[in-house]
């Protein structure tokens, strides 16, 4: 070895040699990617099953002999979805003071647990842990049958947040609006509520820094803080803590006559794209608010899934709202009482809601506009003595649906599926109940967008109240989405 | 009288022949002086002659001169006879000490009579007669004026009973040896004067002193004999301080008079002469009379805090010898000081000289010398010590050396004489130069790195705050987590280099010089062209900046390039063949295992390739001999000293890929280029590739010269072995940085090598040649000095917080602090910042996925939403604050915002934050370290042990003091 090394060529040679081998090694070869991730965390589930829940009911205010009841239901879950760890412990319908005695309670999964009907209502919420938290829902409802509550007043009870959107409200003086904040929580919360109306983002220092207090609610005068303003949007944000929202609307006719009462649905958030399920069908007023709330002046287009397809308002192909603004839109003429549903498409993100009243414009609903389904959405229906007609479209292609009517001890009565055409709205409608329903509506196919309303009968008889109600018809907090998170020691440096 | 001086007698300063009495100038009357001389030889032909012309020049002589020749084997007794005006020689025996002989020299012939007032010079019948005793040496030669002087100084201060001369070096130099001596109260022999420090009169002040040298002694005869002579328990050393503190004691002052010079050849100190006269150890005896002068004449009240104060030293001093590797100093140490204490008969001195005391001791404490010079000395003999004992480990086999000196001597005869001083200096020692270069650059490619804060880059975590953080993550980690063995070495070195900032800064910034001083370490061993040399060490240490560690941060390179010289002169020095019989060196295994064990902990893949090699090496190419097990022992040692690292590494294969700083290491490399690869320039280096490519092409082409072709293919095996290992690194997804400096480092050593054998040809294409590769490093200099911030280094504060965050982490709040990053639409990083954030080694030491599980569910559920749960959960954690550094994702912003227990508090523009409510829960953090206590103690034994044995051998030191008669062993 060393004697061949002596020779300087091969020498030359043998180095030459050895660092082409090697450069031609390292052109076969690839390098691999180095591994410099923090130690790679094991795969997190990308969802979990909710465990936890706490929905909040609200109530009317005192007025008129009323029948306020909360119907809840921990649903039957689709095939295969897994169940939270625990044992099954009741979800309590329980007053919001920590103290207090619970009301009613949801004890088993598939059977509606409901409140006492009581007179005199206080807000209520559906609390509890374990697995029967998982897709929990309730309705409160409340009827009456005169004084300024007549007719229903019924919403499905809500999950505590920090974001809701409020479409077409008014502190004007034919209605009485009060936006109802509850904390369910121990922990004081902090709101601040914008406000945008017909002329523009208001500036109402009387609407930031709401403090609600622990397990409390606080109303919200539109009254004393927005008077004489009509169209009011509100986006209520908690910047500390988390609340529920909802809306109250007494509506009065010219001479301070009662025109029913409902709560608000909230809106989705503002997109370029919306849709307002649900339209009922049959007479009254039909009226579309758009609310702005950004700095540019926005340019919609409307257009309406009625039941044969989509079709564009003639004359309002394109509206154009104000910065900052909220514009109504009346479209009961163009809707001909059909069961429809509105997309409205925008260059600047909006958000809307319809308003609905009967035929004698005695009782009203709201619904505003609604996220498509991304899964089972459950909803409890109370006892109701016209049909409920769930109204289901599908804005863009043809969608498909499965759904599921059952009663209060979880018997399936209707099992159907359902394919909406393309822009089309599909009605079917289910019979007076006597008691509480519950409904399961699950996205099969295509994107769609659904609800529930209730309409007086197209003849009252002479001593009916007019009950005019809408539900919307929303994923359901079955499973929690899971972000995956990876400890990492240099996240701390920049 | 006046007789013809010997011919040759031309080597003393001033030789002026006295021809009177001596007159005092004060003008007071004359006083006769009767003077004794004593000479005691011992084995003293060498000097003799001498001491006998000195006496013939002396003028006045003594009045009696008596010789006494301690049984010498040479012909002392002769040369003794001869000496002018001698009395008959006393013969006695070899055992006798100094003042043992003198008192039996004055036994046999008696002091001189006092003549009869009657002289040559007339009636001198009136004057008053002093007679004095004059102790001589027979390896001093006293000047001819010298004994008229000190009696000069005699008349004129009569008080003083002692007189001393001024001692300078034999024969004729001017270095100072001893103007009168003292002594600490802790026993060490105090001259005051410096090692080498020439008389230039700076001591000529006649004064009071506690001591002087029995080397030219003159004592008043009333006072040799109220004291008894010399101490008979003091054969040979600190006899003569005994004898001045006695002096002092009694009243008698001790005076030096430095216009009388005597030459002394400290024939016995300098080893000249057998030092003998007694069967213990030199050192030891030392230290016993020392230890005996101070109890037998130190004031009583001190006796206690003196005997703590020996009972300390010599614990010191036992410690410092057993570290080097000397027990039986320490032996001697105790043995001295416990024999004097208990059976040293001190109290029997005492008790004797209780009636001496006629002067209180503050009288006398200005003459003993203070501790702190003592201190002082003892600092200065100990770094010289170090030192000469670390130049002699490396160079321990003199025919090698004598060639290397020739070879040297050689390569300097060429530098002109005319140039200036500072020009020869430049040519006689090129990398000096080079090197202010290389620092003063340093300086300059660091300009806004230095004084910012701490040094970061993605690569490199902050430095700790400050040792005891360090010292304490070293050995923390969480439960199953090794802690990476770097930190331990650098919290060693931060230790004696101004912290872990300090040596961060050191190290990093200071990476070329220091490598560039290594790598000249290395090359002087087998690299004999001074220039060759300079510009090996040069581009080496500039082969630190354009691999990127510097620039990049990365602090395992840097540790790696100024560890790998010093690796390779300790394996240079093991595997060398030599003209000796005894082949190898246990101690430069011991260093190399050192060196081995900080690669295995900065740079693992550069260590274990290192590693094998010199495995291989050892078996195939040493055999299984001496040298080759020295070799595989130092791997060995290496891999124990980073034990629980070593463990680590096996079970984690993975972290060979990586060196210090971390796992973002793992990227540095070739890439996917073949040109980065082949010019062993990791990509993002701040140097272009094609900067290697002349490096490579002259290291080619020196391979077809004839001769000296080992070295250089040593090179080529280092280039070529750091090529492969980069190849198979990157191939498996590794980090491969140093692995690439070890090409750089091979080609360098080629082209040294090289350039050493033909640098003084004068062929043009020699000189093109090695042109080139001046201009290369040149241009790659000025680079560095341009583009040397660049890098993704930076200077900043160690964490990135707002200042009250960084605050609360510290005691007594010891908050903790979850900083949560998330891109859109990317996963969440997250990091619990406690104790002061995260430092070097956290990514090591980083917890198991396991363990921060509880925050990453948390942190998952609020990243899809939350449920509402978390600020409790948080607040269980024993979390303070969330922290969203900008750009903060809007939506976990707001679902912070929302969540029931956070509320927003202050934060940098565009960050977030929001403080957990933990009033009402008493949380628990996940995260706990554990503190290896084992392994830190036993890494710290193991470490001590190699330190120890890589230290060279210390040798007891004994300070003979100048006149010091040296006796034979008598066995």
């Amino acid at each position: 070895m060393s004697r061949l090394l002596s020779d300087p060529r091969l020498r030359l040679g043998a180095v030459i040699a050895a660092m082409a081998v090697l450069a031609g090694l390292g052109v076969v070869t690839h390098p691999k990617k180095p591994d410099t991730s923090p130690a790679a965390a094991a795969t997190e589930p990308a969802r979990t099953v909710v465990n936890r829940t706490a929905l909040s009911c609200p109530v009317l205010a005192a007025g008129g002999k009323m029948a306020s009841v909360v119907n809840g239901v921990s649903p039957t879950l689709p095939e295969g979805t897994p169940t939270a760890a625990g044992t099954a412990q009741p979800l309590t319908i329980a007053p919001l003071a920590a103290t207090s005695n619970p009301v009613g309670s949801i004890l088993r999964r598939g059977f509606i647990g409901s409140s006492a009907v009581v007179v005199k209502p206080e807000p209520l919420s559906i609390q509890g842990t374990g697995p029967l938290a998982a897709g929990t829902v309730g309705t409160s409802t409340t009827t009456s049958e005169d004084g300024v509550n007549s007719g229903m007043a019924s919403v499905p009870c809500q999950q505590p947040g920090s974001d809701f959107w409020f479409v077409g409200a008014s502190g004007a003086s034919d209605r009485r609006d009060v936006l109802i904040l509850t904390n369910l929580d121990s922990i004081n919360a902090e709101v601040n509520v914008s406000v945008y109306a017909r002329t523009g983002q208001q500036d109402l220092p009387a609407a930031r820094g709401i403090v609600v207090p622990a397990r409390g609610t606080f109303p919200l005068f539109l009254k004393q803080i927005a008077p004489n303003l009509r169209d009011i949007a509100m986006h209520v944000e908690s910047t500390g803590g988390r609340v529920s929202a909802a809306v109250r609307s007494n509506a009065l006719t010219g001479d301070s006559v009662p025109a029913g009462v409902d709560w608000l649905n909230t809106s989705a958030a503002p997109a370029t794209k919306v849709f307002v399920p649900a339209v009922a069908p049959g007479g009254g007023l039909r009226i579309l608010s758009i609310a702005n709330p950004t700095d540019l002046q926005a340019t919609a287009s409307l257009s309406i899934n009625g039941p044969n397809g989509s079709f564009k308002p003639a004359g309002l192909e394109t509206v154009q709202v104000a910065a900052g603004s909220v514009k109504t839109i009346m479209l009961d003429p163009v809707l001909h009482g059909d069961p429809s549903a509105i997309t409205v498409t925008s260059d600047q993100p909006v958000t809307a809601s319809m308003r609905m009243t009967d035929a004698a414009r005695t009782e009203f609903a709201s619904i505003g506009s609604a996220d498509a389904l991304t899964g089972p959405a459950y909803l409890v229906l109370p006892a109701h003595k016209q049909p409920a007609v769930l109204q289901v479209t599908a804005p863009g292609k043809t969608g498909s649906v499965k759904f599921e009517l059952r009663d209060a001890a979880g018997r399936a009565m209707i099992t159907r599926a359902l394919d909406v055409v393309g822009g089309a709205t599909s009605q079917v409608s289910f019979p007076a109940q006597p008691r509480p329903t519950y409904l399961m509506v699950q996205q099969t196919r295509g994107t769609v967008v659904a609800g529930v309303t209730l309409m007086p009968a197209a003849k009252p008889a002479k001593d009916d109240v007019a009950q005019v109600a809408a539900w919307p018809l929303t994923t359901s907090l079955v499973f929690r989405a899971q972000l995956g998170a990876q400890p990492d020691v240099s996240a701390a440096l920049r | 009288m006046e007789q013809e001086a010997p011919a040759g007698w031309e080597f003393f300063d001033s030789v002026d022949f006295p021809t009177d009495h001596i007159d005092d100038p004060m003008g007071r009357p004359r006083v006769r002086h009767v003077v004794t001389a004593v000479v005691v030889g011992h084995e003293g032909a060498a000097w003799l002659p001498r001491l006998s012309e000195a006496l013939w020049a002396l003028n006045p002589r003594p009045d009696r001169l008596i010789a006494v020749d301690t049984g010498s084997t040479d012909e002392t007794a002769e040369l003794l006879a001869a000496m002018p005006g001698v009395e008959s020689v006393v013969s006695v025996s070899a055992r006798t000490g100094f003042g043992m002989a003198v008192a039996r020299g004055l036994e046999a012939h008696g002091f001189a009579p006092i003549p009869s007032a009657v002289g040559p010079y007339g009636d001198d019948g009136h004057m008053p007669v002093v007679e004095w005793l004059w102790l001589l040496h027979d390896d001093c030669a006293p000047a001819p004026k010298a004994l008229e002087k000190l009696l000069l100084q005699a008349t004129m201060s009569p008080a003083t009973g002692v007189w001393g001369p001024k001692l300078r070096l034999w024969p004729r130099d001017r270095e100072l040896l001893e103007v009168g001596v003292t002594t600490s109260l802790g026993g060490r022999r105090d001259t005051g004067i410096e090692i080498g420090e020439l008389d230039q009169g700076q001591h000529d002040q006649p004064r009071n002193v506690l001591a002087v040298s029995s080397a030219g002694m003159l004592v008043r005869r009333d006072v040799w004999e109220a004291l008894h002579g010399f101490d008979p328990r003091l054969p040979m050393f600190r006899d003569d301080i005994d004898f001045g503190w006695r002096a002092s004691r009694a009243g008698y002052q001790v005076g030096v008079a430095p216009d009388a010079v005597i030459y002394h050849a400290q024939a016995a100190a300098t080893g000249e002469r057998a030092l003998a006269g007694t069967r213990r150890h030199a050192y030891q005896l030392d230290r016993a009379h020392a230890y005996y002068t101070v109890l037998a004449n130190a004031p009583g009240k001190l006796l206690p805090l003196l005997i703590l104060r020996f009972l300390f030293g010599a614990l010191l001093r036992s410690i410092w010898f057993l570290i080097g590797k000397t027990p039986s100093g320490a032996v001697d140490e105790w043995t001295a000081l416990l024999g004097t204490l208990l059976a040293g008969g001190w109290t029997q001195a005492r008790k004797n000289r209780r009636n001496l005391d006629q002067v209180p001791y503050d009288h006398i404490k200005g003459l003993f010398s203070r501790s702190v010079h003592a201190l002082r000395h003892n600092l200065e003999e100990t770094t010289s010590t170090i030192s000469e004992r670390i130049r002699e480990a490396w160079a321990d086999e003199p025919e090698e050396q004598v060639v290397t000196t020739a070879r040297r001597a050689k390569s300097t005869a060429r530098v002109a004489g005319d140039q200036p001083r500072w020009r020869r200096q430049l040519i006689r020692r090129p990398f000096l130069g080079a090197w202010v270069v290389l620092a003063i650059g340093a300086l300059i490619a660091a300009r806004d790195l230095i004084g910012g804060g701490f040094l970061r880059s993605n690569l490199l975590l902050p430095a700790h705050e400050n040792l005891a953080a360090l010292w304490h993550a070293a050995a923390s980690a969480p439960p199953g987590v090794t802690p990476p063995a770097w930190l331990a070495q650098l919290s060693a070195f931060s230790t004696v280099m101004f912290g872990p900032d300090g040596a961060t800064n050191i190290l990093l910034l200071g990476a070329v010089p220091l490598a560039g001083l290594a790598a000249w370490v290395m090359l002087r061993s087998f690299v004999v062209d001074r220039v060759a040399r300079a510009w090996g060490a040069s581009a080496y240490g500039l082969a630190v900046f354009t691999n990127g560690a510097i620039s990049q941060g990365r602090l395992g390179t840097c540790v790696a390039a100024i560890v790998l010289p010093l690796l390779g002169a300790a394996v240079h020095t093991v595997a060398r063949r030599r003209r000796v019989y005894v082949q190898g060196s246990w101690r430069a295994a011991w260093f190399a295992g050192i060196c081995l064990a900080v690669l295995f902990a900065f740079t693992p893949a550069l260590g274990l390739l290192i590693a094998v090699i010199l495995v291989l090496g050892a078996v195939f190419g040493l055999g299984w001999r001496r040298q080759g097990r020295q070799l595989v022992f130092s791997v060995v040692l290496g891999l124990l000293l980073v034990l629980p690292w070593t463990i680590d590494l096996v079970q984690h294969p993975s972290k060979l890929g990586q060196e210090a700083g971390g796992p973002p290491t793992a990227a540095v490399g070739p890439g996917d280029s073949l040109q980065h690869l082949l010019t062993g320039t990791p990509v993002g280096a701040p140097a272009p590739w094609w900067f290697a490519v002349p490096l490579i092409l002259v290291a080619l082409v020196s391979l077809l010269r004839e001769s000296r072709q080992r070295y250089e293919l040593l090179g080529w095996f280092a280039a070529l072995a750091g090529l492969a290992g980069t190849l198979v690194a990157s191939r498996l997804g590794g980090g491969s940085g140093p692995l690439m400096f070890l090409m750089t480092a091979g080609w360098i050593i080629a082209v040294t090598v090289a350039w050493d054998s033909v640098g003084k040809s004068t062929e043009i294409i020699v000189q093109g040649v090695l042109g080139i590769v001046l201009l290369t490093t040149v241009v790659t200099a000025g680079f560095w000095l341009v583009r040397g911030t660049d890098g993704p280094l930076w200077s900043g504060p160690a964490q990135d917080l707002p200042a009250y965050l960084v605050s609360s982490q510290d005691p007594p709040e010891n908050q903790s602090i979850l900083v949560v990053r998330k891109a859109p639409a990317g996963q969440m990083r997250f990091a619990l910042v406690k104790d002061g954030g995260p430092r070097m080694g956290a990514l090591e030491a980083a917890p198991t996925p396991a363990q921060s599980k509880p925050i990453t569910d948390v942190l998952a559920t609020l990243g899809g939403g939350g449920s509402g749960e978390e600020g409790r959960q948080l607040a269980a954690l024993a979390i303070d604050y969330v922290y969203l550094p900008g750009p903060v994702d809007p939506t976990l912003a707001s679902t912070l915002d929302s969540l029931p227990g956070l509320t927003r508090a202050s934060a940098n523009d565009g960050d977030a934050s929001w403080l957990v409510d933990r009033s009402k829960i008493e949380g628990k953090t996940p995260l706990n370290d554990q503190t290896h206590t084992v392994w830190r103690i036993l890494g710290l034994i193991g470490w001590i042990i190699a330190l120890v044995f890589c230290l060279p051998t210390v040798r007891r030191t004994v300070a003979v003091p100048h006149g010091t008669h040296a006796r034979r062993d008598p066995r």
